[in-house]
């Protein structure tokens, strides 16, 4: 495609009848990724030095917890008016989500205090605030950042409930559900977006992030006890079937019919991925984020994908649950199911196009 | 992200594009791909997640040193993957992707050898050494390649090798003196590696001309530089200027390069990140340590911080908005 512009772009889209009338006028174009997570950690250090401030000439604020909290929810509220009367504003934008996140950090050092303990109260309460926060700071960095602090207090809530490995299984739902469904929820493109990168965020972080919570749970379960077994084994199950539901999705999308021989094989291909990386549930976790980003033509998602995956196979390489020995022979397995996954998918596109890529 | 899925799903948002218009819609735009490209894409991902899985499978197995099996059954177990995948390298050759694999899984089976030989014969070589025979036992594989991931892998094992030889032999008179020099000697590799690399890719050499991997190199080299900055502050033992000087001509050369050159906003966004880095870290040090100042000072460098990202942020999005139009 060469030099298309968008009022080129809508002249083709009326020529194949899908729009009518004039181009709209082309709105402030989103800043790529990298851009963003520039104003992410500039945002974050800024934060830092704002909450030094707030230590050192409020220190009763921090000295009780209800001070705490009232603070940190009233400089979320002063984040939410700035953010909406000025929002096209780079600096108060800025200013905003460094205030907000002071306010955060003071709202969860609030519930620590208050509670003092670690109980599932404490994350389910956090993850409700978060989850408010995304519903109505309207700025994108903010509503990524809330997403992927909500989803992780979720995930640390339901580990406190002893069912720690449900929390990939459930953002990896999220995230799928959000990112199939974005031309269906087209209308609030400005929550869609940042809450799918911030689920994405999520379970790359939750993908890595399980293997060292594990060393916590015989301290973070009630009463010492250890974990029921199936609690180990239904968050894989639950990313399992989000990866089958993506490949059903992706699969209907392209127009293939299921009861076809390339839907059977496809979804065959898919429970045999999910069964042979069942010890090792990072790899399923981070296949998907991979695919959903081709899927919907964002590279960002594509490269954490990736960065995911690198990630989880060294955290994998020092996980205490198993040998390096069983670790090996999953690893094995997988890879040899998608080497034959891919042999049979080239063999079933027994056309020109599978025989180009067959040579390339 | 693909060019027009934002214009196309604000479109959408706008209520100008229906739900059931909006995927024939990206699909007409190129942003969705084809299932052809569907079908290129698995290839590729199937072939390369494969590959990978597979020889991350026998690095595991070799660090378990399993004692029931034998040293031969053990160099077995290494040397037949390593030939089969040199075999099939040169059977599929290596303009193909799966000739590309096959060599990849060879380079990393070599790592596994190495450190079998380590195992085996308790040579009582460093750390650094296995890296740097490794680095070169397939440096002649990587010349061949022809593939940026492989060079990228290897450039990787230097700056490891280096790395490790520095915490044997760089801290003889402590841990501080070590780690200025490593930094320099890594900052000096990766940035040659990136001017080097940058030149041939504008002079055509296609398979060199991939952002991802010179984006990777050039975080490398803003790490090292901006390290090097905030130890010069941070460090009051520290007398030498040269840290400076350097780091003046890098954000210079960067911005003349990427922003007039080159046209890579990653690389200025990440210098523009760096420069917030080093103004927060002199300002801290003289606003608390010179001048003795109190929470204002703290109210002071967030505000500035947030100035300075602010419009760091207007600057980045007015090159882009320039780029688009």
């Amino acid at each position: 495609m060469t030099a298309m512009t968008p009022a080129i772009l809508w002249q083709r889209f009326a020529e194949a009848g899908l729009v009518q009338g004039e181009a709209p006028a082309s709105g402030e174009a989103g800043s790529p990724w990298y851009v963003r997570v520039m104003l992410g950690v500039a945002a974050w250090i800024g934060a830092l030095f704002l909450f030094g401030f707030v230590g050192v000439s409020f220190r009763f604020v921090i000295e009780n917890a209800s001070g705490a909290l009232i603070t940190g929810a009233v400089l979320c509220v002063a984040a939410w008016l700035v953010f909406s009367s000025l929002r096209h504003n780079d600096f108060t934008g800025q200013f905003g989500l460094a205030a907000s996140l002071v306010g955060q950090v003071l709202f969860l050092y609030g519930l620590f205090r208050l509670f003092k303990t670690e109980r599932a109260e404490v994350y389910l309460l956090m993850f409700a605030f978060e989850a408010a926060l995304v519903v109505f700071l309207p700025n994108f960095l903010h509503r990524v950042w809330s997403t992927l602090a909500a989803l992780a207090a979720l995930a640390y809530a339901l580990g406190s409930l002893g069912l720690p490995y449900l929390g990939t299984g459930v953002i990896a739902a999220c995230f799928a559900i959000v990112w199939l469904h974005e031309c269906r929820w087209a209308k609030p493109a400005s929550v869609r977006e940042p809450v799918g990168t911030g689920a994405a965020l999520a379970l790359a972080w939750c993908d890595v992030n399980i293997l060292w919570r594990e060393a916590m749970w015989p301290w973070m379960a009630r009463d010492g006890q250890g974990l029921p077994t199936y609690a180990t084994h239904l968050g894989t199950l639950l990313t399992a079937c989000v990866f089958v539901y993506m490949a059903v999705r992706l699969l209907r999308r392209e127009d293939v019919v299921l009861g076809s021989r390339v839907g059977i094989a496809a979804l065959a291909g898919s429970v045999a991925l999910m069964a042979a990386a069942w010890s090792a549930p990072g790899v399923t976790a981070a296949l998907l984020i991979m695919l959903v980003g081709y899927a919907s033509g964002n590279r960002f998602l594509l490269g954490l994908g990736l960065i995911a995956l690198g990630g989880y196979l060294s955290y994998f390489y020092y996980q205490m649950h198993s040998t390096l020995l069983a670790k090996s022979a999953v690893l094995a397995e997988t890879g040899a199911v998608l080497l034959v996954a891919r042999a049979v998918m080239l063999s079933l596109f027994d056309t020109a196009a599978g025989k180009a890529v067959r040579r390339a | 992200m693909m060019p027009y899925r934002d214009t196309i799903l604000a479109w959408a948002e706008q209520g100008r594009l229906t739900p059931d218009q909006t995927p024939t819609a990206l699909r007409l735009a190129g942003v969705l791909p084809t299932p052809s490209q569907w079908l290129r894409f698995l290839d590729r991902l199937l072939l390369w997640l494969s590959t990978v899985l597979l020889a991350a499978a026998v690095i595991f197995f070799f660090a378990y040193n399993w004692q029931a099996l034998g040293r031969y059954a053990k160099f077995a177990l290494v040397e037949v993957p390593l030939v089969v995948a040199v075999l099939l390298a040169w059977r599929f050759g290596l303009e193909r992707a799966a000739g590309k694999a096959a060599l990849v899984a060879a380079a990393l089976l070599v790592g596994a050898l190495l450190a079998l030989v380590g195992q085996t014969y308790q040579t009582g070589a460093d750390t650094y050494e296995l890296f740097t025979t490794w680095a070169l036992a397939i440096l002649p594989w990587v010349l061949v390649g022809q593939l940026a991931a492989l060079w990228l892998f290897w450039i990787g094992l230097i700056n490891l090798a280096m790395i490790l030889y520095f915490h044997v032999f760089g801290r003889p008179l402590g841990s501080v003196i070590g780690t200025p020099q490593l930094l320099w000697w890594l900052f000096g590799l990766n940035t040659t590696v990136l001017a080097l690399w940058e030149t041939l890719a504008r002079r055509g050499i296609a398979w060199l001309n991939e952002r991802w991997a010179l984006r990777v190199l050039a975080t490398a080299c803003v790490a090292c530089i901006t390290v090097l900055m905030v130890w010069v502050i941070v460090d009051s033992r520290h007398i030498s200027m040269t840290p400076v000087y350097v780091y003046c001509v890098w954000i210079v050369v960067v911005y003349a390069v990427y922003r007039h050159y080159i046209r890579d906003l990653y690389v200025l966004a990440n210098s523009l990140l760096s420069g917030i880095v080093v103004v927060t870290c002199l300002l801290s040090r003289v606003l608390f340590e010179s001048l003795h100042a109190d929470a204002g000072a703290f109210l002071l460098i967030g505000l500035v911080v947030i100035g300075l990202s602010a419009a760091g942020g207007w600057w980045l999005k007015t090159i882009a908005q320039e780029e688009q139009s």
